[in-house]
């Protein structure tokens, strides 16, 4: 299984490329999409999914081209949108039931047989009779993650699907990502980079529809080795880091005299007083390649 | 990797496609299982439940204040009199199974899930339908059960069931024009407002648009069902243009589906309204007639109506042999057993030497059918748009013609037509009790003897009436010549 795309490109109407001629490859497991709000990402899913019709180029999902095989790709294909409402007056299994047949399960046993194994792994056996609507958020996240997988789909996409979830659902999400990127391509889109950090195998970082980086994870870490830093200072000192370097966190520290704030940043060269390296994270990377797209202006 | 421009990609081959079968059963599938959600959505919910009870409320009170609570009469008020009420009632009902709180959104499904929209639409729409059959199948039921109940009159299923038949293509139209209007605009008060206020339009604006439009007459059905469909298919349309298929096949085809059916409903409505009687065909007979001075001794004018079947049956067809031509309404009170007891007056004497002829003055023109099957008599029930108003004729609201010639205001009269085409004056009792006399006046018009007349009308009985309308029969002289006879399509 794997995604290819092909001058992949869209422009809309009013004149907007939305996404600049593409050309990549997804291999099978978990991919992370990253990139600000406006990079391309939606889009790109959009066309994947054969939501969006490509303005020019192509893409192939495991062999099928998205604009001529649509049904043959929504076939293979799990969708989870950001929002989503599911009934919430049906009971959790009912529910996946029928999204099970709307995703193409017609036989009526294999459904059933699909609807008990998938409730298990994402841990709602225990509650298959509840009311969706009185489930938790992390719940209702994880039914909406076997009703995009009941059909065993071999593409699937996952737009912020640990969006609003508190750390223990969350945590819990991304080992379920985890364990479903097996034998399959999962694309993760979002603004999380720790939840690509935990799952990914595959990082593809987007900006103003171009793709900025695509590369493992250790790759786009070795990106920022050795040009990760932080340093103890004032707002003063702070203000001073914003001016010359990318600022990748700040935190105040309240029994700190003088200088309550811890500043990391990155930066080929940091000349700061009291600056030290630090081990890079891939949130570092993450501002570095952004950084260093072709369209933002690059601090010395 | 190797970059190929989309132009040079292979086009799939035939067997890389879905087969049509297994597409067509999956979509079956899907429909089915969308449509028994919808209903159990549905019916689940208060709404249904709570307008039913409130029309079941309604059908009880109609039993309790009826006239006569027999099935007939009963069943014509639900359709006629407590019909519109239900329909704006089932409207707002449609529109809130069609609100998103206790569903997944639509779009969110189309992206989501291998399923087309018009599954999805279909068997919500279908879930609709039976979703406000529910609440006026509780009325019905309630009012039977009333009926049966508290009078012990004999249940007439038929009659009710025709009383549904004649309600429910206008349910059905608004409830699909609620449902189009929120499962496209997605909000639930524009959508059941703008339905609310076509209901108003459709129901308080009778005078202004062609009869052959209202959605609560049953011979309007057909346009009335063509109407719906072509509302389905736009919305069918709407979705498959705002989707990923917005260039496929399917849509073009629902689009031009709707754009041909809504034709095809706009023809059938023109052809219906110049050939089916209406108020614009009674108010033209009206006019024709209304300067014609007939004394009593004139032969009447040649009225026409049409028969069950829409064919023209005119009074001069009659001519030769003495006509009883009677004059009743729906909701009139013994109305079937009158209808037996004419069959067997018109059996008793034959149909050579006496014909007997039930007009009814309905607007809706397929009472008059219903009510031949229900009376179970050979008796060749007529049709006549509106209903009596005496002496008095209102050209923006119209009545009957026939009831305004003969000064009718009330059902069931009936009038006495002798072989010469003049009218009786003697009144005719209808009632059981003066069956005897009934058969006598008829034996003495058989035998061509001249009764005594009842007195002229008074000297002037037009002064209540609009300037220019002459009482017929109130002044000499001359008749109507037959050939001044309005057609049957022109409301004579």
């Amino acid at each position: 299984m794997q995604v290819q795309t092909i001058n992949l490109t869209r422009t809309y109407p009013g004149g907007v490329t939305a996404v600049h001629p593409l050309n990549l490859q997804w291999p099978t497991g978990v991919v992370g999409l990253l990139g600000p709000n406006g990079a391309g990402k939606t889009t790109l899913m959009r066309m994947l999914s054969t939501l969006l019709e490509p303005s020019n180029g192509t893409a192939l999902v495991n062999g099928f081209d998205i604009r001529y095989q649509k049904p043959q790709v929504r076939e293979i294909l799990g969708y989870l949108p950001q929002d989503f409402g599911l009934y919430p007056s049906l009971g959790v299994a009912e529910c996946l039931d029928y999204m099970g047949l709307l995703a193409g399960l017609t036989n009526r046993k294999q459904r059933r047989a699909r609807v008990e194994e998938w409730l298990e792994r994402v841990n709602l056996t225990e509650y298959r009779n509840r009311k969706v609507g009185a489930l938790s958020g992390g719940m209702k996240r994880r039914l909406g993650i076997a009703q995009a997988v009941i059909h065993e789909p071999r593409l699937v996409i996952f737009d912020e699907p640990t969006a609003g979830l508190d750390p223990e659902e969350r945590m819990r999400v991304r080992n379920l990502l985890s364990e479903l990127g097996g034998d399959r391509t999962i694309v993760l889109s979002t603004h999380i980079v720790a939840d690509v950090a935990s799952t990914a195998q595959m990082i593809t970082v987007m900006s103003r529809g171009q793709v900025v980086f695509h590369d493992t994870p250790i790759a786009m870490l070795d990106r920022v080795r050795d040009r990760s830093w932080q340093v103890r200072t004032d707002d003063a000192g702070l203000a001073a880091a914003r001016e010359r370097y990318l600022v990748t966190e700040v935190q105040r520290e309240s029994n700190s005299d003088g200088a309550p704030l811890l500043v990391r940043m990155v930066g080929d060269e940091v000349d700061l007083p009291g600056v030290e390296r630090r081990s890079p994270s891939l949130e570092d990377a993450y501002v570095w390649v952004m950084g260093a797209s072709p369209d933002t202006v690059v601090k010395p | 990797m190797s970059v190929r421009s989309a132009t040079s990609l292979p086009r799939p081959s035939a067997d890389a496609r879905a087969s049509w079968t297994a597409q067509v059963s999956g979509a079956w599938s899907r429909f089915l299982a969308t449509l028994l959600l919808e209903i159990r959505l549905n019916l689940t919910t208060p709404g249904p439940w709570l307008v039913g009870v409130v029309l079941a409320g309604f059908g009880y009170v109609a039993v309790r204040t009826a006239p006569e609570a027999a099935s007939v009469p009963l069943a014509w008020i639900l359709s006629a009199e407590i019909g519109p009420l239900a329909v704006v009632l089932l409207a707002f009902v449609a529109a809130s199974f069609a609100h998103r709180p206790a569903r997944y959104e639509m779009n969110e499904l189309l992206e989501s899930k291998r399923v087309a929209s018009e599954e999805l639409i279909l068997g919500r729409w279908l879930g609709m339908v039976v979703g406000i059959a529910v609440p006026l199948l509780l009325q019905y039921g309630a009012t039977m059960l009333a009926q049966e109940g508290e009078h012990k009159s004999p249940l007439v299923a038929a009659a009710y069931a025709a009383s549904f038949a004649r309600l429910f293509p206008s349910a059905l139209l608004l409830g699909t024009l609620a449902f189009a209007l929120v499962t496209l605009t997605r909000v639930l008060i524009l959508g059941g407002g703008l339905a609310g206020l076509a209901w108003f339009v459709l129901y308080f604006g009778q005078s202004f648009y062609p009869s052959s439009f209202r959605p609560d007459l049953s011979q309007n059905a057909t346009v009335t069902l063509g109407q719906t469909a072509t509302l389905l298919l736009i919305v069918l349309t709407a979705f498959r243009g705002q989707r990923r298929a917005k260039r496929a096949p399917s849509a073009y085809v629902f689009g031009i589906s709707a754009g041909l059916l809504g034709i095809a409903t706009l023809l059938t409505a023109i052809v219906n309204g110049q050939t089916m009687p209406s108020g614009r065909t009674a108010t033209a007979t009206w006019e024709r007639l209304r300067d014609g001075r007939i004394r009593r001794q004139d032969p009447l004018p040649n009225l026409a109506w049409v028969d069950t079947r829409g064919e023209r049956v005119s009074l001069a067809g009659s001519r030769g042999r003495p006509l009883l031509l009677v004059l009743v309404q729906p909701k009139d009170t013994g109305l079937l057993a009158l209808l037996r007891r004419l069959d067997a007056v018109q059996k008793e004497f034959g149909t050579d030497k006496l014909g007997v002829l039930p007009l009814v003055l309905s607007e809706d023109l397929g009472t008059a059918k219903l009510l031949a099957d229900l009376s179970g008599t050979a008796l060749g029930l007529v049709s006549e748009w509106g209903r009596p108003g005496g002496r008095t004729f209102k050209p923006d609201e119209p009545g009957s013609s026939t009831a305004w010639v003969f000064g009718i205001d009330g059902t069931p009269r009936a009038v006495l037509i002798r072989p010469d085409g003049t009218r009786s004056g003697r009144e005719i009792r209808l009632e059981p009790e003066a069956a005897d006399d009934l058969r006598q006046q008829v034996r003495r018009a058989i035998a061509g003897e001249t009764e005594e007349d009842e007195p002229e009308p008074p000297a002037n009985p037009g002064a209540s009436l609009p300037p220019g309308i002459t009482p017929p029969g109130a002044t000499p002289p001359g008749g109507m010549p037959a050939g001044n006879a309005p057609a049957p399509g022109s409301g004579g």
